[in-house]
């Protein structure tokens, strides 16, 4: 192990390297710490809002940058690890910089706080950040950078007082206008669904009809599917043809926040696939790139779990193809035992990458189906626009 | 480029570079984007007799003090947060002037209130300290600060001397504790 002093570097022996930021508070209800990765040319700026590596969007766009932990129990503490291939990064990025942001507050709050770089198969580099008279409430811990035609790493410990955005705004990244503190308005309540426990005959979520609601069950709800499928290009339907030419490929994917306020993802990038028997009692099947799984991609929620979930934000985005959302054609299907499928088309235009399609909410027990189909360019400003980040932060207080 | 001396290394400047009679020790680093105290880096240039000590106070060339009495050491002012690009600070020597009685020049550079700011080059962006031959504009020798001293907070870059009639520079590299003013008192200035 080596192990550095701020402003210290050492070379990287591989250009594999998981990258592992670990933490412990020193009041365990205080402030939780995000780690971002951001990708840097020469001009220590990103290329594009992509090169920001982090909860809202978890891998780099070559996949040479991954979340793999994030802020998973580690002993008395959380860490976070990101799993880097250096020589997968574009040729223009010659930085890596590592950076650590609370919630609120400055990082003195931390009672450890500490950066690994590991390089596949030898010593990892390590530094312990001195926290105790932090001011920043954004700091960059280290960075990994080339130079000479060798990957280093470099002990920073330098930031922001002001957190994220003069960060972000450093580095060149565009930060939008905070999210108003309300929740993203949804359209006025709706006259009440059908009596429970009936048999629903098939929903269609519109805009005129925007919601559904099922009361609780005390067995719970069984299995949830989400299904979502759509129309290739000359209205074939895929899975039945192969992809050819203009096709597009969707990904079905979701944001989750538990009743105990943990907040995450599933979806096929990132390999986040979830988990049906445990937390978050969320899975996504196989992804359906390949056209072989019939009837699109599909995701089974938990419903015997359903007291452990608070609510599932369920999106689709284009991950092949040009944004072309009228021609797909696309539809979400939400089957539940017992009780009529809820059904919600993605037939408005737009040409953003993803579609928050709906939300399906906690309701004192009882579900309730919302339709959003609101677009945005990436992970990052849908993740902000229904707080999923702020409501993640709020959770582990 | 010029050369990359390892510490110790020894460079004959009239072999390397013959018509090297006026030289700038050139320092440079980049200005702080994050928060917290400003990095000030400075150059300064002790010269010394032969049995390694000022011949008097004004033998100290820095931010203070910025020419020599004979004019072959001018420092051309203190730059206290690295803004600009290039050097930053420089310091003028010209060889064809040296008294007779300097044997030896060192140059030295140190990070102001390093240890109250506990600061050290490695948390600067960019800090390198060279020496280019003022006639040609040509780079003789460099050393990167923010790479290869990181942890050093003050150091001895290097030392012209006379050997066998002709200048050489040793690259001594070497760190400092204690900054400026102990570098003071082993070269025999008097601070107050």
């Amino acid at each position: 192990m080596v192990n550095l002093t701020k402003g210290g570097n050492a070379p990287l022996s591989s250009n594999k390297v998981q990258v592992t930021v670990a933490w412990q508070d020193r009041n365990p209800n205080a402030e939780e710490l995000d780690v971002s990765c951001f990708l840097l040319t020469d001009a220590k700026k990103v290329r594009s809002d992509n090169d920001m590596i982090f909860y809202g969007q978890r891998q780099s766009s070559d996949g040479s940058v991954r979340v793999k932990d994030l802020a998973i129990s580690d002993g008395s503490g959380r860490k976070t690890s990101f799993v880097t291939e250096l020589d997968k990064l574009g040729s223009d990025i010659t930085s890596v910089a590592v950076v650590g942001t609370t919630a609120a507050g400055p990082v003195s709050a931390l009672e450890r706080l500490s950066v690994t770089a590991a390089p596949d198969g030898s010593d990892p580099v390590v530094f312990d950040v001195p926290t105790s008279d932090a001011t920043e409430a954004a700091l960059i811990l280290g960075e990994l950078y080339l130079r000479n035609g060798q990957w280093k790493f470099r002990a920073v410990a330098q930031g922001f007082n002001g957190g994220l955005a003069p960060l972000a705004t450093n580095y060149g990244v565009i930060i939008d206008e905070p999210a108003s503190p309300q929740p993203a308005p949804t359209p006025p309540s709706p006259p009440p669904a059908p009596a429970p426990s009936v048999n629903l005959s098939k929903v269609t979520l519109t805009k005129d009809k925007p919601s559904v609601s099922l009361a609780k069950k005390s067995e719970g709800f069984g299995q949830i599917e989400i299904n979502l499928n759509w129309t290739q290009t000359g209205g074939k339907k895929k899975g039945i043809f192969g992809l050819k030419g203009k096709a597009i490929d969707l990904d079905l994917g979701c944001f989750f926040e538990m009743s105990n306020g943990q907040v995450g993802a599933v979806q096929a990038l990132g390999n986040t696939f979830g988990n049906y028997e445990q937390a978050p009692f969320i899975e996504l099947a196989g992804d359906d790139r390949t056209g072989a799984v019939s009837g699109g991609e599909w995701m089974r929620i938990n419903g015997s779990q359903w007291h452990n979930l608070r609510r599932v934000l369920v999106y689709a985005f284009i991950y092949e193809g040009v944004p072309n959302w009228a021609s797909a054609d696309g539809v979400i299907t939400i089957y539940i035992p017992d009780s009529g499928p809820v059904e919600v088309p993605l037939n408005e235009a737009s040409n953003l990458g993803m579609c928050a399609i709906a939300e399906i909410t906690n309701d004192n027990g009882g579900i309730k189906f919302s339709r959003e189909v609101k677009y945005f360019p990436a992970h990052p400003q849908m993740s902000e626009q229904y707080r999923y980040p702020l409501q993640w932060r709020a959770g582990r207080k | 480029m010029g050369l990359s001396l390892q510490k110790g290394g020894n460079l004959s400047l009239t072999k390397t570079d013959p018509s090297l009679q006026r030289m700038v020790v050139g320092l440079g680093w980049d200005e702080r984007g994050t928060d917290g105290a400003d990095f000030d880096l400075d150059a300064s240039a002790f010269l010394l007799n032969a049995s390694g000590k000022v011949r008097g106070d004004h033998d100290f060339i820095f931010y203070n003090q910025m020419v020599s009495a004979e004019g072959s050491v001018t420092h051309t002012g203190d730059n206290r947060t690295g803004e600009g690009d290039g050097d930053d600070e420089q310091i003028k020597v010209d060889l064809t002037k040296m008294a007779e009685d300097v044997d030896k020049i060192a140059i030295t550079v140190t990070i102001h209130d390093a240890e109250q700011r506990n600061q050290n080059f490695g948390q600067v962006v960019n800090a390198f300290i060279r020496i280019v031959n003022e006639d040609n504009g040509n780079e003789v020798v460099r050393f990167d600060l923010t790479e290869d001293y990181s942890t050093e907070t003050a150091m001895v870059f290097g030392e012209l001397y006379r050997n066998a009639g002709e200048w050489k520079f040793k690259a001594v590299g070497q760190g400092y504790a204690g900054g400026l003013g102990a570098m003071c008192g082993q070269f025999g200035v008097n601070i107050g």
